[in-house]
């Protein structure tokens, strides 16, 4: 079965109800019964209570059979409560919850009585900001290195001396963001030694924060240069700079840039 | 951890330092941003950042590395579209260079095939570039040299190539050829300029040049038929309907008599139209072409004051039918007797493949079935006539073409039958003595194939027949029947046996003219031939393979015409060992290959006794993408033992090497 | 180049103008030929009929003399037919002279009409454009070996070790008079065997090696000197260094063109098709050797009888293409060379 969109990110205006559709396929080869509902917000990261907007959502239909091959669309509706003008939180959290159900059939004669039904389910989250309290405000923490000896991590193959560096990142906004850039690493006179991306992440909430690493071979000894460059939004770029050194001895040592 | 962790990166060694102090914060940022916006493919932005950058920094080897890179991408649409992990791959420069010597010896007897010379060298040297030029221009260069030394030496420049070409679009100068429709060139080789302009809408070319030939005894080329021409294609409606026109004019100087004295020289013009419709996409496709050619056929007058003056037309249509049920492909061609599309000059006894046939009316029709139950059935329905203008000095042939191939598709285990037949009703006027003015001949062959354990049989049955269809009182008709058996099977999964089984009965006639009066006696044939062939694998990749054939009929006597009874056995041995190995690494690569075959025939009543040997050896090294060289060298041996005038001896041993650099 | 085209060597045409040899005497008069006409093929002891028109361009009357010439072209004997043609006519006035002659002995030759004036000086010569064939009706074909064993095919390309000879006579005529068109072609005839692949969306041609199952069929494709290469273009001199290689694609594939892709009917190594991919047009065919005298892809200004035959016997090449796709098994054919004239 597959859904389209497979996540919902809204911006509705404060009062204001969101309409839209879901498409739902079957691609199987048995008719099935779907059951549309809505549910908590489960995705990783859960640590702070979230504002919930499970209770806002209607389905039209909730509860249908799709016949094979067959594609349908369920139109929902999100009205936020009259409450909501005196709350201050800028975006709700909630999950859309597609069950599937298999088509009652007749009992075969002989068979036992008592059966397991296997109810697969797919779960799309959604964002619901509030527009007007949509903030986004992300803030870089302190930069950290550290060296990782060679054949450390316990892998099967051994490796030379690696350089972990870590960029914690804290979402002190009011709706979540999904922080992705790269880091380039320059030498003394500006050359540009190593760049590479530091990949698309999972979603950052509100009040949450979380360490984006980047692993590479140690570089040789001398100082460099450190940068961090990462979009949280389109078109906002965070960057900072850090002054590194590899000693001698293969240490690393991180100096921050004010 | 729920960040993707950095999976690729790219490691740059430092180029030589330009500033000898720290550059600033403000700059090092400005770089890191710029890579970003690089990476998510924003050049606009990423080009409105540098353009922030202090003059100061100007300079740096990294500023210039990435203002290149984004310029690149805003200003070259192509190569923004085209980029992408392969295509970086695709276009790298390359020179390419290729060296075959090649010595040959052969020594026949009167009555053997004595076209080959008896012995000489042949170098050929060629050298091809294909480099990048700026604003994603690419250059190709390529350079043939040839020495041929057989009782005269010979050595000349053969191609001269210099194309500039940026995708489709091409401006070549030198030895070039082209077919972009049936009237337009022909994949002649022309030398001078061949301009090609390809966008997404419309196609130009504009040829300028001369078709160069070799005069041995001059040393030298010259240009005896120049040719000038342009042809402009549309492509409308979404590429669904492609429309072109474009001329084509040849002109001949008196140097085409130094070739031969007997050479006419001409000019000639034609002008001509061509379409490509995808009248129902997926379901319905036509194509065509119209001409027009006007021939001067002899710009200098003859002895006979004569000075011809050609004009006619020729059209064809295409088109292709595609149903779920079916596919029928059908063409019809009709070229006037008077059209002449003159292409180059060929040399040696190289047929004008690239010329027209005029004088000639064709349609054609070939229809192929999906299966209607378990009947596969394939049919072809074909005319064809020359003489367009019924012209009595020309004789006239029709002939029509029927053919059938019905398969029937029987559930697993059955025998498979499958039966083709074939008919062909030929018409000339006026024809020849020995044949009937119309006659009719049906072929059919049907063969079954079964499996049973392992082993595949095969039963066939033939016939053939020549029928009169006019004048049935003066030509009696022929036919032929042939029946068999042949069967395959493989033990020990490597040795492969099959036996088969052939009997032949044939009514034919001898035909004799007694006084201009065509007196036909009926010959009977009946011809027995069984043999087995077998081939296993020894060690390693070698293979041997063994065959032995036995025969008793009639065969055609090697000396006359007639059919000689006789009986007799052959048989041959082949051996083959293709051997590669890997030396250091699996880019280097030996391969040593030899091949031997042996072929004796003994038949009785004088008509052959002939061993025929044959053998190969070819020994190469190659590093994979790099360079090669091989050693090659063929020896066939062949002698009828009764007849001192039958014997051949070939060798021909030649060393290749090739190399690329990129 | 023209050593090849054996066999039926039909004479050059249009020679220059030949001028006279002044005669210590006189300096020969101005007559000219204006045309001639004359039958071709012939078998033994039939007669042949000629036609001269001479026209006199000269102010007086003049007395004209024809000796037909004819020249044997295997020996190069010259045999002048007599009676010669003599005749008279008046100032600027053409007279056209016949007379039917017996037949030498069977051969070809080339026909010259030189004219002489009353005084035996030469006025001009001209040259008939077609050779005369006399000769008894003849057609005949033999192949050796008459079962060829092509082995364990390697994998890649690979030129088959032996090759097979055909020996040929053919000598027919039409009506006209002229050369019956022939050919001698190859295909082979499997389409009674091949099966093809199960459910296979397209159906590949049966040309080529069939696998004992009818499934599997390997393409083979022939070479013999007519196929060429074209040394203008190629360099590749078939005659000096015998069969081009198979491992270059300009030669197996076709030479390239600039927009991309091959000449495939300019290629060398060429495919044999099998009898159900043939219709009447000829260029679904895959001759060998033969005359055409009404095709001009033949016809040549030093070659008006179309002839592109080679001598007997000639010699013909096979090679095959095997690949990752060719699966193992015993491979069969019926490979036919036919001699086929309408």
């Amino acid at each position: 079965m597959e859904v389209e969109p497979s996540r919902l990110e809204l911006k509705i205006p404060a009062g204001q109800p969101a309409h839209g559709e879901l498409q739902i396929s079957n691609r199987g080869h048995k008719p099935v019964e779907v059951r549309v509902s809505a549910g908590p917000y489960r995705f990783p990261n859960p640590n702070a209570k979230l504002p919930s907007c499970e209770g806002w959502f209607r389905f039209e239909p909730d509860r249908f059979t799709l016949a094979q091959g067959a594609t349908t669309s369920v139109s929902y509706t999100a009205t936020p409560p009259v409450s909501l003008d005196v709350d201050t939180a800028g975006e709700y959290l909630a999950a859309i919850l597609v069950d599937q159900y298999p088509v009652e059939t007749e009992q075969p004669e002989g068979s036992p009585s008592s059966q397991l039904t296997v109810v697969p389910r797919m779960a799309l989250a959604v964002y619901i900001g509030i527009e007007g309290r949509d903030r986004v405000e992300t803030e870089l923490g302190p930069l950290k290195a550290r060296k990782i000896e060679s054949g450390a991590t316990g892998g099967k193959q051994a490796h030379p001396d690696l350089l972990l560096l870590e960029v914690p990142v804290k979402n002190l906004g009011t709706v979540h963001v999904r922080p992705s850039g790269t880091y380039a690493l320059f030498d003394e006179e500006g050359h540009l030694v190593r760049t590479a991306p530091l990949g698309k992440s999972m979603p950052l909430l509100p009040g949450a924060g979380m360490t984006i690493p980047a692993v590479f071979p140690l570089p040789p000894e001398g100082r460099y240069r450190w940068v961090i460059t990462l979009e949280v939004k389109e078109g906002t770029v965070l960057q900072k700079e850090a002054a590194l050194e590899i000693t001698k001895e293969g240490a690393a040592v991180l100096e921050e840039k004010k | 951890m729920f960040c993707a962790l950095a999976v690729s990166a790219q490691f740059l060694l430092p180029p030589f330092p330009v500033l000898a102090v720290e550059p600033s914060s403000d700059y090092i940022l400005q770089m890191a941003r710029v890579d970003l916006l690089i990476r998510k493919r924003q050049f606009l932005q990423a080009a409105d950042e540098l353009g922030h950058v202090p003059k100061l920094y100007q300079e740096e080897p990294l500023f210039q590395k990435y203002t290149d890179k984004v310029v690149a991408a805003l200003y070259s649409p192509k190569a923004r579209a085209a980029a992408g992990p392969g295509a970086a791959f695709a276009q790298r420069d390359r020179v390419l260079e290729r060296l075959r010597v090649t010595r040959y010896q052969r020594d026949a007897g009167a009555r053997s095939d004595r076209s080959f010379d008896n012995e000489g060298w042949q170098i050929n040297q060629r050298i091809e570039s294909d480099v990048q030029g700026k604003d994603g221009i690419r250059a190709k260069f390529a350079m043939d040299l040839d020495g041929f030394v057989d009782g005269h030496r010979d050595l000349r420049y053969r191609t001269l190539l210099a194309d500039f070409y940026d995708g489709p679009s091409h401006l070549a100068f030198g030895d070039s050829a082209t077919y972009p429709s049936p009237f337009f060139m022909r994949g002649s080789r022309l030398r001078g300029v061949d301009l090609l302009l390809s966008g997404e809408l419309n196609e130009f070319q504009a040829v300028a040049g001369g078709y160069p030939f070799w005069l041995e005894d001059r040393d030298e080329y010259i240009y005896p038929r120049t040719v000038v021409g342009a042809r402009d294609r549309w492509k409308i409606f979404d590429d669904r309907i492609r429309l072109g026109a474009g001329f084509i004019k040849t002109r001949d100087k008196g140097r085409i008599q130094l070739i031969n004295s007997a050479n006419e020289i001409r000019d000639n013009s034609v002008y001509s139209l061509d379409q490509e419709l995808k009248m129902i996409p997926d379901v319905w496709y036509l194509k065509a072409a119209q001409a027009y050619s006007y021939t001067d056929d002899s710009l200098v007058e003859n002895r006979f004051g004569e000075n011809t003056k050609l004009r006619d037309t020729s059209y064809r249509v295409e088109q292709l039918l595609i149903q779920p049920w079916a596919q029928l492909t059908s063409r019809f061609e009709r070229t006037g007797p008077g059209f002449r599309l003159l292409t180059d000059i060929p040399a040696g006894g190289v047929l004008n493949a690239k010329g027209i046939t005029a004088d000639r009316q064709l349609i054609e029709n070939f229809l192929d079935l999906q299966p209607i139950g378990p009947f596969d059935v394939d049919l072809q329905a074909s005319w064809n006539r020359n003489n367009l203008d019924n012209s009595n000095t020309v004789e006239e042939i029709r002939q029509a073409w029927y053919t059938a191939n019905v398969g029937v598709k029987t559930p697993a285990g059955w025998p498979r039958p499958r039966v083709r037949g074939t008919v062909i009703d030929t018409i000339t006027v006026p024809g020849t003595l020995a044949r009937p003015a119309q006659s009719r001949v049906v072929d059919l062959r049907s063969e079954l194939s079964h499996d049973h354990e392992g082993m595949h049989f095969t039963e066939f049955v033939e016939y053939e027949g020549d029928f009169p269809a006019e004048d049935k009182h003066l030509y009696n008709a022929e036919e032929k029947w042939s029946t068999g058996v042949r069967m395959g099977t493989t033990f020990l999964e490597r040795i492969l046996f099959s036996p088969h089984y052939t009997y032949r009965f044939a009514d034919t006639q001898e035909k004799t003219f007694v006084d201009n009066v065509l007196r036909q006696s009926p010959v009977e044939s009946v011809n027995h031939e069984a043999g087995i062939s077998t081939s296993t694998r020894l060690w390693s990749t070698s293979s041997i393979g063994l065959d032995y054939n036995y025969l008793h009929g009639k065969l055609t006597d090697p000396n006359g015409t007639k059919l000689i009874p006789t009986e007799g056995h052959s048989g041959t041995i082949n051996f083959s060992w293709p051997y590669t190995w890997h030396p250091w690494n699996k880019r280097r690569k030996l391969t040593i290959f030899p091949a031997a075959a042996a072929h004796f025939t003994d038949l009785t009543n004088d008509l052959e006794k002939r061993p025929l040997i044959s053998t190969q050896l070819s020994m190469s090294y190659e590093v994979l993408k790099d360079w090669k060289a091989e050693l090659r060298g063929e020896f066939l041996f062949d002698k009828e033992k009764e007849r001192q005038d039958i014997r051949t001896a070939e060798q021909r041993l030649w060393l290749l090497w090739t190399a690329q650099w990129s | 180049m023209i050593r090849r085209l054996r066999f039926l060597l039909p004479l050059a045409g249009m020679a220059a103008l030949w001028l006279t040899h002044p005669s210590p005497a006189l300096a020969a008069f101005n007559l000219k030929v204006q045309s001639f006409s004359y039958d071709t093929h012939f078998h033994p002891g039939e007669s042949i009929t000629f036609h001269v028109t001479v026209a006199n361009n000269e102010t007086t009357g003049q007395f004209i003399e024809v000796d037909i010439t004819l020249t044997n072209l295997a020996t190069g004997q010259e045999i002048t037919l007599t009676p010669v043609l003599t005749g008279s006519t008046g100032p600027q006035q053409a007279i056209t002279l016949t007379r039917t002659y017996p037949l030498p002995a069977e051969g070809s030759y080339t026909v010259s009409f030189p004219v002489f004036d009353g005084n035996g000086a030469r006025a001009d010569t001209a040259r008939g454009k077609f050779a005369i064939h006399i000769g008894t009706e003849t057609e005949s074909l033999r192949v050796f070996p008459e079962v060829l064993n092509l082995g364990t095919l390697p994998p890649g390309r690979s030129l088959c070790p032996t090759p097979f000879e055909v020996r040929w006579s053919f000598f027919q005529f039409n009506r006209l008079r002229q050369d019956q068109p022939f050919s001698i072609r190859i295909y082979t005839d499997n389409a009674a065997r091949y099966h093809g692949i199960p459910h296979a969306l397209r159906a590949a041609s049966p040309a080529g090696l069939v696998s004992m199952d009818g499934r599997y069929v390997i393409p083979i494709k022939c070479w013999m000197l007519n196929f060429g290469p074209d040394i203008q273009e190629t360099g590749w001199d078939a005659a000096l260094a015998g069969p081009p290689p198979v491992d270059e694609d300009d030669y197996w594939l076709g030479p390239p063109l600039l927009e991309g892709g091959r000449s495939l009917g300019s290629a060398t190594w060429v495919r044999i098709p099998d009898l159900v991919d043939m219709s009447p047009d000829p260029v679904t065919w895959r001759r060998l050797m033969g005359q055409d005298q009404y095709d001009n892809r033949f016809i040549s200004d030093p070659n008006l009888t179309g002839d592109f035959t080679l001598r007997s016997p000639f010699t013909v090449y096979l090679a095959t293409e095997t690949g990752p796709s060719s699966v193992e098994g015993t491979y069969t054919a019926n490979l036919v060379v036919e001699l086929w004239n309408p």
